[in-house]
């Protein structure tokens, strides 16, 4: 339950040395280097800019040569498995320069032809209405004696604008090149005197001046020319899409040639944490403290010459924090972490939290069938999925499918099947088995979940109480926690007395313990305020804490909602696809199993989601707020780290 | 059919409609966001899905209250008759998850929705977007609850 110890150490050797420590640093991976004030990190201009054009290569590889991925792989990130030779031959055997160059130069290709390609699309749309020109249009531009306007005008402004310009001249030409559905494109021309009256006429008649692009060839050839322009270019792209298709062959070892480098910035951004004399290097930083005289040994492999010692950690100084659980437990630090570390100076959650969720999770399902097909689908997956990837989730879903197979058989559930369905030595079994059927009595269930509700609230005011015990203030966790469990241990009982449910003790009795857990509250929640009415107020201030409870407690309701939910829904696809099995011969059948099998799919997959987050949402809000503030920092040992491949010994 | 089925029968559709569109708008705003996502960075795929399908939960609460109501007056065989009186209380009844699953469910899917842009921008903390959209779930939950709750209260034939 406590997180793992973790020592500041100072590791003093000589710099001849550095190299090599920091390497067998590296793979050891256990040390955390600390920052030193006066050596900030210089940003690493070499290495960054040769990762960034790995990178670049890389995903340009990803972007035009995408591998196929399964369904699955859309859920897990996947790395491809990789050795130390692998990253080291990436780098020093593979002409990764190369490929990089090729990658650039045939990018930069494709963006410029896209570009120009975009430009030509614009100048075939300019054209488009004028095509049934028959001369070159460069004619009109270069003309002395006449000038022209083209553009378009609304089809029932055409008479008007021609009786219009008539009245200009007679001299003026009006010629209709095209049309669409609303305008026509027009050509108005004349004797160069007349150009200033024309255009007045034109501006006033609503023509829609569009610029004629002055072109050497006829428009159509042009057009023709731009056409084909287009074809080879595109072919051409194609081509160089196909060159880069062909170079993917290589992303692996520029992956690896990538990590290569990255784990050597690592080091040289490790080695300038280091402070320096002229003969000797001084790294501090944290390790888990068992582990120091391992450390000893292998720096001794590399380097005889050191010296490693325990520094004081300060009182206010921020330890990272290592959380550390046996094996069967791992699985559940994927919540702790989803919710974010404990404080060093905290407890783990893990642990405390594990037998709630896992049955809270159970419960939510509460289906003997359902559980059963988890933990069939979990292990399926397990097989499944890349090796390397983190089978935490699963493990966790495995456990949740054996308690909610053991919620389900007492709750009698079985794929939302009523048990008198199946045979007699079957039914008779389950009957026996089944403890209480939800569906007929929500009450009782009700009453289950608000129960376990208030064991994990009184639960996590008891550990509140120890962690201030632990830490020598008796005083603090006897009256701000031991109180309260008292307190709302005694308000239960009362009202349980009251109800005539319990009788061990008189109602009386009762009633007196919780009026005296009311008094001891008032007379010493106030107690740290200084002037004594602040203090009586306080008091009864507190007492609005039970509201919190209260609503705290309120919220395990959900576990009943959600398990009923999933009974019902369980039911429902039964039901309709009973309902198909009688509406035709076979057929009918047909459908009842592929309503059964996808309704029942989709049931588990929903269901195990809402159970999943409302589990963890009942530890992360009703439990962690009794003992847990959170906000650590996580430990971080210096290690490969690795971005693309995975690294397997 | 009598008057007092007909009210039963309102008191379904309430909460399977209204509890459905308030899923429906809130995974559709999510799905929104979430395209969004996805065009910058496909590999965010199976998270993002994750996230939009949460507000979906309305809905199914939703159909869930409506189908108790079916089961309670058989009427998918032959309907048991009711008396207005209970028609009506089976109406009131479906309340709770018609409304809070409306209005839950586009809060939800708000707040799923701001959620992926938190994994846009930072996949590891994937885990608490999902938990900040699930806080408002509670309140579905909880109309579900006392639907049922009310539903089985109700003496019917």
């Amino acid at each position: 339950m406590p997180i793992a110890k973790l020592a500041k150490i100072k590791l003093i050797a000589l710099i001849e040395e550095k190299d090599k420590i920091l390497a067998a640093l590296q793979k050891f991976g256990v040390l955390q280097i600390e920052e030193t004030e006066i050596q900030k990190e210089a940003v690493d201009i070499k290495h960054e800019s040769k990762l960034g054009e790995l990178k670049q290569a890389i995903r340009l590889l990803e972007a035009y040569a995408p591998l196929k991925k399964s369904f699955l792989e859309n859920f897990v990130s996947t790395k491809s498995p990789a050795t130390e030779e692998d990253l080291w031959n990436g780098f020093h055997k593979f002409n990764y320069g190369e490929i990089i160059e090729a990658c650039k130069n045939h990018e930069t290709y494709i963006a410029h032809a896209t570009a120009a390609e975009a430009k030509i699309g614009a100048d075939l749309l300019a054209l488009e209405p004028w095509k049934s020109l028959p001369f070159p249009t460069k004619k009109l531009h270069e003309s002395e004696y006449f000038f022209f306007f083209s553009g378009k005008i609304f089809k029932h402004l055409f008479e008007k604008l021609k009786s219009s310009l008539a009245a200009i001249s007679p001299s003026l030409s009006i010629e209709i090149v095209n049309q669409n559905k609303n305008d026509y494109f027009i050509i108005v021309a004349g004797p160069k005197e007349e150009h200033a009256e024309t255009q007045k006429a034109l501006i006033k008649e609503g023509f829609d001046f569009i610029e004629l692009p002055s072109t050497q060839k006829e428009i159509s050839k042009e057009i023709e020319s731009l056409k084909s322009q287009v074809k080879l270019s595109q072919s051409e792209v194609a081509a160089a899409v196909a060159e880069i298709q062909k170079l993917a062959v290589h992303k692996f070892q520029l992956m690896c040639a990538y990590d290569f480098v990255n784990c050597h910035r690592e080091r040289v951004s490790a080695a300038h944490k280091a402070m320096q004399t002229a003969y000797t290097f001084v790294l501090t930083g944290f390790i888990k403290e068992s582990l120091i005289p391992k450390l000893d040994k292998i720096i001794s492999k590399t380097s005889p010459n050191h010296a490693i010692y325990k520094i004081e950690i300060k009182p206010d100084e921020e330890v990272p924090v290592l959380i550390e659980n046996a094996s069967f437990l791992k699985p559940f630090e994927v919540l702790t972490r989803i919710y974010g570390l404990p404080k060093s100076s905290e407890v783990d959650p893990t642990p405390l939290l594990s037998v709630f969720f896992i049955l809270f999770f159970g419960m939510c399902l509460g289906d003997a069938g359902y559980g059963l097909t988890l933990i069939l689908v979990s292990l399926w997956l397990k097989r499944k999925i890349p090796k390397g990837t983190n089978p935490s989730l699963l493990n966790l879903l495995i456990w949740g499918g054996v308690v909610t197979s053991i919620i389900g058989f007492l709750q009698g559930g079985f794929f939302g099947i009523e048990l008198y369905v199946f045979p007699e030595p079957i039914h008779n079994a389950m009957t026996k088995i089944q403890l209480i059927d939800p569906r007929r009595d929500p009450l009782i269930m009700l009453i289950i979940a608000l129960a376990l509700g208030v064991v994990q609230i009184l639960f996590g005011l008891l550990i509140s109480m120890l962690m201030k015990f632990r830490d020598k203030k008796f005083m603090d966790g006897i009256l701000d926690h031991g109180l309260w469990i008292y307190y709302i241990v005694s308000v239960i009982l009362f009202g349980l007395t009251q109800a005539g449910v319990v009788t061990f003790i008189s109602a009386s009795l009762s009633s007196k313990l919780a009026l005296a857990a009311v008094i001891a509250l008032i007379i010493t929640q106030g107690r740290k305020q200084k002037n004594i009415l602040m203090k009586i107020g306080g008091g009864f201030l507190s007492l609005y804490s039970t509201v919190g409870f209260v609503s705290d407690i309120l919220s395990y309701s959900r576990l009943l909602a959600i398990g009923l939910g999933t009974t019902v829904i369980a039911m429902v696809v039964n039901i309709i696809a009973l309902m198909t099995k009688d509406s035709a011969p076979i057929i009918g059948f047909l459908i009842m199993i592929v309503i059964l099998i996808i309704g029942h799919a989709f049931n588990l997959a929903v269901s195990t989601l809402s159970a999943f987050i409302h589990s963890a949402r009942l530890q992360y809000v009703e439990f962690f707020s009794k003992f847990l503030e959170g906000g650590g920092k996580e430990f971080k040992p210096f290690t490969k780290e690795t971005q693309y491949v995975k690294l397997s010994d | 059919m009598g008057i007092g089925l007909a009210l039963a029968i309102l008191g379904a559709a309430l909460a399977i409609g209204l509890a459905g569109s308030g899923s429906a708008i809130g995974v559709g705003i999510a799905g929104e966001t979430g395209s969004g996502v996805i065009t910058e960075d496909p590999k965010k795929f199976g998270k993002i899905l994750l996230l939009q399908a949460l507000p979906g939960t309305q809905g199914i609460y939703g159909f869930l209250a409506g189908f108790w109501v079916m089961m309670k007056l058989n009427l998918l065989a032959t309907p048991i008759q009711i008396s207005p009186q209970v028609g009506l209380q089976i109406l009131f009844a479906c309340l709770p998850i018609a409304i809070a699953g409306f209005i839950s469910g586009i809060y939800q899917g708000r707040v799923a929705s701001a959620g992926c842009g938190l994994v846009a921008k930072k996949e590891e903390e994937t885990g608490k977007a999902i938990i900040f959209a699930a806080m408002v779930e509670t309140y579905a939950v909880l109309g579900l609850l006392a639907t049922i709750l009310l539903l089985n209260g109700i003496q019917v034939g």
